[in-house]
C-alpha cells in the first residue's frame, strides 16, 4: 500500500507540482482550493441562513445559486486530487483526512436533499418542511470539513506539506 | 522611506482622529443631529481601520529599533516594550469602537436610528480608546524624545508593569493548538466573508435581480462578525510571529488590499445607491462597479494571505 502511495507521489505530475516554484505549482493550486472552499462553503452559508430564516429575501430565486456551488465543488475536486498526489503517502494515512472526506460526502447528500426540496417546491416564500434541520447539518458538515482540512497540516503524520 | 517612517506618518491619526471623532460626536449627541451623529461614526469607523497598518508598522520599527547601535545604550527595550503593550490595548479597543461605529452605521440605513445601547457604547469605547491610546502615544513619544521622558525618570512607572503583549506572543508561540484552532477559524470566517461578496456581487450585477438589496444587507453583520474573527485570528498571527509578516511582501499586499476592501464593504452598508435597488430593479453603473471592485479585492487578499508562506516566508 505505501508503495503504491510513494509511486503516485514519484509520478511526473506530482513531483511537478511539489517543486514547480512558488507561484505556477502546489502555491497556486491551493489557492484555488481556497476558492473553491470559499464558493462552496459560502454560498452554502448565506443560503442557509436564510433557510434558517434569519432574512427575507425571497427564495426562489437563490436557486439560481445551486450550480454555482458545484462549480466549487468540482474545482475543489480537481485542485484536492492534485494536491493529494503531491504529498499521498502521508495525507492518505491521516485519520483526519478522512474525517474530511466523510463530512465533504455527507455535505453533498445533503445539498442534493435541499435542492431537490427548494426546487419542487412551488411558492417563491415557502420553506418545504425539514429543510431547515438540513441546513443546520449542511452548515455542521462544511464548517467541519474546512476545520479538518486545515488540520490536516497539524494531525497526523508529520505532513511533507503544508 | 521604511516601514517606521510609515509608523511615525501613521501614528497621528488614531490620537488626532480620535479627538476629532470624539468632538464631532459629543457636538452630534448635544445638538442632536443624526447627520452630525452617521458623520463621527463614519470618522470611527475610518479610524478603526487606520489602526490596523499603524500597530504593525509599529512592530516593523521595533525591529528595525533594536538594530540600532544606540539602543542598548538608551535602555529603549522596556519602554518600547510598554509602548507596544498599551499600543496593542489601544487597538483592541479602536477596533470595538469601530465594530459598534460600524454596527450604528448599519442600523441607521436599516431603521433609520439606532438602537438605544449603540450611541452609549459607542461614547464609552471611543473615550476608553482615546485614553489608551493617548497613553500608547505619550510612551511611543518618549522613545526617540528624552527631553520628554518621565516614565524613564521614575514618574509614571505604573505604565510600564501595566500589563505586557509578550503574555500573549508567549502563549501562542508556546502551543500548537492555538495557532492551529486560529488558522481553522480563520478559514471559516473567509467563506463567509466571500459569500457575502458574492452574494452582493451577484445580486448588484444581475444575476439574482429577482432579490431587494435590502434583504442582502439585512445578512452583513453576519460578514462584519466574521470580519471581526478574522481580525481577531489574524491579529493572534501576527503578535505570536510578527518578524514573518513585518518582513514579508506580500503581507503589505494582503493588509492594503485589506483596507481598501473594507472601505468597499462600507460602501454597501452607508450608501443610497445599493440600498434602493428594489427587486427586479437595475443597479447603476457606479454601484456595478463598486461590486466588480470588492470581488477584485477579496480575491487579492485571499491570494496574498494564501501566498504568505510561499512567496514570503511566513508558515
Amino acid at each position: 500500500m505505501m508503495d503504491f502511495l510513494k509511486s503516485i507521489e514519484q509520478l511526473s505530475i506530482s513531483t511537478w507540482i511539489r517543486e514547480g516554484g512558488a507561484i505556477y505549482g502546489y502555491a497556486l493550486i491551493l489557492f484555488m482550493h481556497t476558492i473553491g472552499l470559499g464558493l462552496v462553503a459560502g454560498i452554502t452559508c448565506m443560503m442557509n441562513l436564510r433557510l434558517l430564516g434569519l432574512t427575507s429575501m425571497p427564495v426562489k430565486p437563490l436557486t439560481k445559486l445551486y450550480p454555482l456551488i458545484w462549480y466549487g465543488f468540482y474545482l475543489n475536486l480537481i485542485t484536492g486530487v492534485l494536491l493529494i498526489m503531491a504529498d499521498a503517502s502521508t495525507k492518505l494515512m491521516n485519520w483526519d483526512f478522512w474525517v474530511k472526506m466523510g463530512l465533504i460526502a455527507v455535505g453533498l447528500v445533503i445539498q442534493t436533499m435541499i435542492q431537490k426540496k427548494m426546487l419542487n417546491e412551488p411558492s417563491n416564500e415557502a420553506i418545504p418542511t425539514g429543510v431547515r434541520g438540513l441546513a443546520i447539518l449542511s452548515l455542521v458538515c462544511w464548517f467541519g470539513a474546512i476545520l479538518a482540512g486545515r488540520l490536516l497540516a497539524y494531525v497526523g503524520p508529520v505532513a511533507g506539506l503544508a | 522611506m521604511n516601514l517606521a517612517h510609515l509608523h511615525l506618518l501613521l501614528n497621528h491619526f488614531p490620537t488626532v482622529g480620535m479627538i476629532i471623532g470624539l468632538g464631532l460626536f459629543l457636538a452630534a449627541l448635544l445638538w442632536n443631529s443624526d447627520h452630525l451623529k452617521r458623520a463621527s461614526l463614519g470618522v470611527f469607523l475610518a479610524i478603526g481601520l487606520i489602526a490596523m497598518p499603524t500597530y504593525m508598522t509599529g512592530n516593523a520599527a521595533q525591529e528595525i529599533l533594536a538594530q540600532h547601535p544606540s539602543s542598548a545604550a538608551l535602555h529603549l527595550t522596556a519602554l518600547i516594550e510598554a509602548h507596544q503593550s498599551w499600543a496593542l490595548l489601544a487597538f483592541i479597543l479602536i477596533s470595538l469602537n469601530g465594530l459598534l461605529a460600524w454596527t450604528g452605521l448599519w442600523q441607521y440605513r436599516r431603521h433609520s436610528r439606532p438602537a438605544a445601547w449603540i450611541l452609549p457604547a459607542v461614547l464609552v469605547c471611543s473615550a476608553a480608546s482615546f485614553g489608551t491610546m493617548g497613553i500608547a502615544a505619550n510612551l511611543g513619544g518618549d522613545i526617540m524624545h528624552p527631553e520628554v521622558r518621565d516614565v524613564a525618570d521614575g514618574r509614571a512607572s505604573w505604565m510600564i508593569s501595566a500589563f505586557s503583549q509578550s503574555v500573549i506572543k508567549a502563549a501562542v508561540t508556546d502551543s500548537t493548538k492555538i495557532w492551529a484552532a486560529c488558522e481553522a477559524i480563520h478559514f471559516m470566517g473567509l467563506a463567509i466573508l466571500f459569500g457575502m461578496v458574492l452574494l452582493i456581487d451577484l445580486r448588484i450585477l444581475g444575476f439574482l435581480k429577482g432579490v431587494s438589496f435590502e434583504s442582502i444587507h439585512k445578512l452583513l453583520p453576519y460578514a462584519v462578525a466574521a470580519y471581526a474573527v478574522n481580525l481577531a485570528t489574524g491579529m493572534t498571527f501576527f503578535i505570536a510571529a510578527s518578524d514573518q509578516y513585518t518582513g514579508n511582501p506580500v503581507f503589505y499586499w494582503k493588509v492594503g488590499l485589506l483596507l481598501l476592501a473594507s472601505a468597499n464593504l462600507a460602501y454597501f452598508t452607508v450608501m443610497d445607491d445599493s440600498w434602493l435597488l428594489k427587486a427586479g430593479e437595475n443597479a447603476p453603473g457606479r454601484t456595478k462597479f463598486a461590486a466588480v471592485t470588492a470581488l477584485v479585492l477579496w480575491i487579492g487578499v485571499m491570494y496574498a494571505g494564501r501566498m504568505l508562506p510561499f512567496i514570503g516566508n511566513a508558515f
